[in-house]
Parts: C-alpha cells; structure tokens; sequence
C-alpha cells in the first residue's frame, strides 16, 4: 500500500499514484476536447467577423454546434473532475474513495462524449449547445448528453466520498483547505445542475422519440437554463478556487496568510444561496411567465448572484495587497505596480479577473427586466460570457496547469517565457474580442446566426473588422497554450528537483510578520470598477431605452 | 491555509472588508430596486406581459389571411397586426404602420422557437422570443417615419439567417 504513495518535493503532500493517474486521464481528455473546441472556433471566430470565412450556412451551424458542446461542456468539465479528484486527493494527503468507479466515471463520460462528436460532426444534431425543442437532432445526441452527465455525476460523488473517507481515517486535520471547500462548493451546485439537465434531456428525448406529442416549451427553457446557467455557476466557484490557488502557488505560499478565509468561505457559500433563485434571467423576454416571477428571479435574484463574485474580488486583490505590503511596498498602489506581472500565475490572477469582471459588469444590464430587450440574443450576450467563461474560466484552468501539470507529471514545464506570453496573448484577444461583441450586440446584430456579406448592416463593419484581430489573438493563445502541454507532458524533462520543476512559475515574496495588514487599494479599485462604472453602464441602458419608440 | 489544513482560518473580518460586503449588498440592492420602481416610473417602455394561447397552424392561418388584406397597404388604427415567424420567413414579409398611432403587434410560431428582433435605423433594439402555441402581443408606438428590419435571432434551423423581414413606418 504504501509503494502506491510519493512524496510531492515541492509541496510535500502525499500524492497517490493510481489516483493521480485518473487526474491526468481526465486532464487528457479536457486537452482534447479543447483542441477540438479550437478548431471549430476558427471557424466560428472567423465567419463571424468581417473575413466570414464560412459561406455554407449548414456548416457554420455545425462548427458552432460543436464549439458550444466542446467549450462548455466537455473541456470545462474533464478540467472540473480532474480538479475535483486533485483537491480531495493530493492536497488531503488520500487516495481517491474508489479509484475503480473513478475509471467507470471516465468510461461513461468518454462514451458519452463520443457518441456526441459522432452525430455532430455527422451533421445529425445542429441544434446547438442550447438543443431547444421542438427543433429535433438525432436521439442518440440526448443519450449522449445523458450519459456524459451520469459520469459527471458519478465523479462528484467519488468526489464527497473521498473526503468522507480522508476525513473518517484522519489524513487531514481541521477544517477542509479553502480549495477544497471551494471545489465542494462547485461540487454541490454540480448535482443540482445535472437535476436540472437530466429532467431537460430526458423529456426532449422523450419529445423525439414520440412518447409524448407534445412539448411544453416554458417547462424546458426554465429547466435548461437551471442547468445551462447553473453550470456556469460551477465554472465560476470553480474559476474562484483557482484564482485562490493561484495566488498562493505563484508567491511560493507567501500569500497564504493574507487571505482572509473566514471571508472567502463566507462569499463561497453565498454562491449555493444565489444560484437557483437567478435562473429567470433567461426567459425575460419569453411570453407567458407572469411579470413577478422575471422581476424577481430574473433581475432581483440575478442581481443578488453577482455578490459573491464582488465579494471574491476583494478577497483575492486584497490577498496580492496585504502580501506586498508585508513585503515592503506599503504605498496605496504601489503594491500592485510592483506585483509580479511577469510571474505566469499572478498574471493569469490579474487578467482572469479583469476579464471575468468586464464580464459580470455588462451581464447586469442584460440581465435587468427593462434593458434586456435591447440586449436579449444580441452579440452581446457572447460578449458576456466570453469574458467571463472564456476570460475568467479558461484562462485560470489555464494558467493553473502551468503549476499542477509539472507537480503531477514530474516534468518541467517547456517554457514558462511562453506561457506568460500566451497569457497576455490571450488576455489582449479577448479583451477586443469582449469589447467589439458587445459593440456589436450594442448595434442589435444577432448571435448564433451566420450573416452573409448581404445580410450585414453598414454599421456593423467596422466592429466586425476589429474582432478579426481578438480572434485571431485568442486563437493563437489557445494554440500556444495546447502546444505547450503537449510538448510538457510527452517531452518535458523528468525531474525531482523542487527548484527545476517550479522555475519561472514561483515568485518568492518575502514577506514580514509585522505591520498592519491592510486593503484599502483594492478597496478603491473595485470600488470604481463595480460601484461606479458597473451602475453608470446600468443607468446608461435605461437612459437609451428612453429614447426607442414606446413598447409595453 | 489555502493549501494546507490549519486551524486558526478564523479570522474576523477587517474594516474594508465589512465596509466591501455592506456595498456589495447595497449595489445589488440598488439595481434591483431600479428595475421594479421602472415599471411604475415609465410604464411605457416596458416588457409586453400579455400573451395568449394559440396553434401553431391556426396562427400560421391568421398570419396569412393578415398578409393578403394589407398587403401593400397601411394597416388601419386598431387593427391587430398578426406576424408569424416560419422556417425560414416572416410572415408578412413587409408591414406598413403609422407613425404617432399606438398599434397591437402579435407574434408567435408556425414551428419551432424564433426570435423577433426589431432592428431600427434610428438605433432603435427590440428582442422578443417567438414561441409555437404561445402569441406574445407588445403595444408599440413609433414616434417618427422610418425602416425597421425585422430579423430571427434566436437559431431556428439552416436557413435562421435568411428570416429578414420589414416594418415600414410611414407619416400618419
């Protein structure tokens, strides 16, 4: 038994072999998937800017089809399940409760997953990601969609039971570590997503395969969007976790002691609070909900959701602050000019964040009764979640593999150079790619539709122009980043030695136990940011709302 | 710990966290607030609440008979205009209104789920979801003459793109 555990040299946990195994499985195929989500985003990417490199409509809803099911579901979630085993795992010193039904999860997720890429690519299930009925794509698809869930599911719970058991046998003292709270928090909103996604699926899939005649369509949309929304939640508390990773792994532990947990658990926990109670967002323009009920949900509880991502940010900015403050740089901001901008991982943390807090800035207004008729499936809801599941999401697993893929594989990173350069690459494109979407949702273009030359309005050229530059600098990025794991796990150097294998990942940040720890810095940056410019945006839209002809 | 397990995560919050938690609240707060007093402050922009039940076919119908009788024509003050939205058209194509004149516009679905989206070329954005079996009436009034694209974007098959149709407000 005990020939199955190392120890980690950098971090001295335990890792346990056969488990560690299953992450790196699991991470494999959320490469894969993200290679394949890439290449559709070409083409995607590019026939929706100004280049519109596809001009046969059935094959751009095809590609688009397959970057939505790529992106969001299969590169997110591998990444997720391999982040779930990983924080139960490694970092409480266990093995994995059954590594046997971790392997079944593996097994069913992969069928599902391939029985999903056959009929896309087949042509046989262009219905999107969303899949709304009665648009109809082969059966096969929803079992696909079924089984890939019931894998998922299968891995949470391997996931609560290896926690169970690590705490049962006492591998762990005290409370659970901030990273495997929050990856429980991401855990439990994951079950009440798949509820959600399994009750959609199997009446769709009941729908087309003629059991029952009709559909009732207000019952799918609320319940699609418990699960499509909900899991963004997942992603987002996944995300956050991450960002607290992050932030500790690239100051080589020295900002451990400067995040207040007390606070961060607090603002996780609000998350299971909100998530539910926000679905309406998406069906306030859709006919027969009562006005409460989109009033409420939609906007109220959707405002209430962005809380706790507020909350986080303080957190963590607060967390960088108080660490370069004991380390010396006591001024208001000097702590943030002289932060370590060309450490991958604080980068990462910095751009993540700016990103995904664009994101959540413009997700208000659409997501506010009155102003979402002006935004509702416009460009500016890709906009949207680009910036926040591409910028904030994507980015941090990104950057976070950086440091857990070398820890795990024992092989040093390619080149940690380009994985700073592929951060920044990848902040400057979706930082265009955001703002020229959401200039072009602004102008009313639609999202999910291929516009042909004749089809474009005047208007609309210019923004479009633009966006063929954020695309094609986020396409690089993630060509970067794919290449440079690739090169990592099959041809990185083996090695044991601590230093070699963090080299140019760790900024060691000396820091001192005396001074007053504070964060009033931070304080004022999201203060601006989220105080002041998040409500003028806010006011903005009902002030233009004004001026359109009158509708009730 | 983040990392690692330690006992004394128990920290009490410090003032620019207290004061940060109050306004993330109080944000949240005002917006929420915003958004239902607008219903009162201008009752007049506005998600349309009324709906009501209908087929798919008897809709496609009703579209159709709306078409032949005002086609090319300047529909009268008072009378319900009937669009349905089909794979891959609208139905009418092309709607003549009068400006200053508050109409009824009802919209729903002869097959799957569309998307109404008035595009104006006086900036104007309008979203709604056009749903089979479910007639979503918005009252609308447009102030001056001008064009007003009428486009599906809410994905509805192959030929999503090509649903373009037409509301032409002339001088009333």
């Amino acid at each position: 038994m005990a020939s199955e555990f190392r120890t980690c040299p950098v971090t001295g946990l335990l890792c346990h072999l056969p488990s560690q195994r299953v992450i790196i499985a699991n991470f494999a195929m959320a490469l894969i998937s993200l290679a394949i989500g890439g290449l559709a985003a070409v083409f995607v990417g590019l026939s929706r800017s100004s280049i519109i490199l596809l001009k046969d409509p059935a094959s751009y809803y095809m590609w688009l089809t397959a970057h939505g099911l790529n992106m969001l579901i299969f590169w997110i979630l591998w990444f997720e399940v391999a982040l779930l085993y990983f924080t139960a795992t490694v970092i409480l010193n266990a093995p994995l409760y059954s590594v046997r039904l971790a392997w079944l999860a593996f097994v069913v997720m992969l069928v599902g997953q391939a029985v999903i890429e056959v009929l896309v690519f087949t042509g046989k299930a262009s219905v999107l990601f969303t899949a709304y009925p009665p648009l109809k794509a082969h059966p096969l698809f929803y079992v696909g969609y079924l089984l890939f869930a019931a894998g998922v599911l299968v891995a949470v719970v391997v996931f609560f039971l290896t926690i169970y058991r690590a705490r049962r046998e006492g591998t762990f003292k005290g409370p659970l570590p901030l990273i495997t709270f929050g990856a429980a928090i991401a855990a439990i909103i994951a079950v009440t997503v798949i509820f959600h996604g399994a009750v959609t699926l199997a009446y769709i899939l009941a729908y087309v395969l003629g059991y029952v005649n009709t559909i009732n369509i207000m019952f799918i949309r609320w319940y699609f969007w418990g699960f499509g929304h909900g899991a963004q939640y997942v992603n987002a508390v996944a995300m956050v976790t991450v960002w607290y990773a992050l932030l500790v792994l690239a100051t080589g532990g020295a900002a451990e002691k400067f995040i207040n947990e007390k606070y961060a658990r607090f603002a996780f926990a609000l998350y299971t609070l909100f998530v539910i109670p926000a679905i309406g967002h998406h069906i306030l323009v859709d006919p027969g909900y009562s006005e409460a009920l989109k009033q409420a949900s939609g906007s109220v509880g959707s405002h209430f959701l962005s809380v706790p991502s507020m909350l986080h940010a303080l957190a963590l900015l607060g967390g960088l602050e108080a660490t370069m403050r004991a380390a010396g740089y006591r001024g208001l901001f000097t702590w943030l000019v002289k932060a370590p901008w060309r450490n991958p991982g604080i980068a990462a943390l910095l751009m993540s964040m700016i990103l995904f807090g664009l994101g959540g800035i413009v997700a208000q207004p659409q997501t506010t009764l009155q102003p979402n008729l002006m935004y509702h499936n416009t460009l500016w809801v890709p906009a949207h979640f680009h910036l926040t599941v591409a910028g904030g999401t994507t980015l941090a697993f990104m950057a976070v593999s950086y440091y857990l893929v070398p820890l795990l594989t024992l092989r040093k990173l390619v080149n940690y150079k380009l994985a700073l350069l592929q951060v920044y690459l990848g902040f400057a494109g979706l930082l265009i790619m955001g703002l020229t979407m959401l200039w072009l949702g602004y102008l009313g273009a639609p999202r999910r539709t291929l516009l042909l030359e004749n089809l474009v309005r005047p208007e609309w050229w210019t923004p479009m122009s633009i966006l063929t530059i954020g695309v094609l600098l986020w396409l690089a990025s993630g060509a970067l980043y794919l290449l440079i794991m690739a090169a990592t796990l099959v041809a990185g150097k083996r090695t044991s030695n601590p230093g070699e294998l963090v080299e140019g990942l760790v900024e060691e940040v000396k820091t001192s136990e005396t001074g007053e720890v504070s964060k009033r810095g931070s304080l004022i940056i999201v203060f601006i940011l989220l105080f002041v410019i998040m409500l003028s945006l806010y006011f903005h839209s009902f002030i233009r709302l004004e001026g359109m002809p009158e509708i009730w | 710990m983040v990392l690692r397990p330690r006992e004394d995560w128990f920290k009490p919050f410090i003032r620019e966290e207290r004061l940060w938690v109050a306004t993330a609240f109080v944000i949240a707060f005002i917006m929420g607030f915003t958004t239902v007093s607008w219903s009162f402050v201008d009752p007049r922009h506005q998600v349309p609440t009324e709906a009501y039940e209908v087929s798919p076919e008897e809709w496609v119908k009703r579209a159709q008979e709306f078409a032949e009788k005002y086609s090319g024509k300047v529909v009268p003050e008072g009378t319900e205009v009937v669009i349905a939205g089909v794979q891959f058209s609208w139905i009418p194509q092309e709607i003549k209104l009068k400006a200053g004149v508050e109409y009824r516009i009802a919209v729903s679905s002869g097959d799957v789920i569309h998307g109404f989206s008035l595009i104006g070329d006086d900036g104007t954005v309008y979203n709604l979801m056009v749903m089979p079996g479910m007639a979503y009436v918005m009252k609308i009034k447009f102030d001056k003459p001008g064009v007003y694209e009428i486009r599906c974007n809410e994905y509805c098959g192959v030929g999503h793109q090509f649903m373009v149709g037409r509301i032409v407000v002339v001088e009333g």
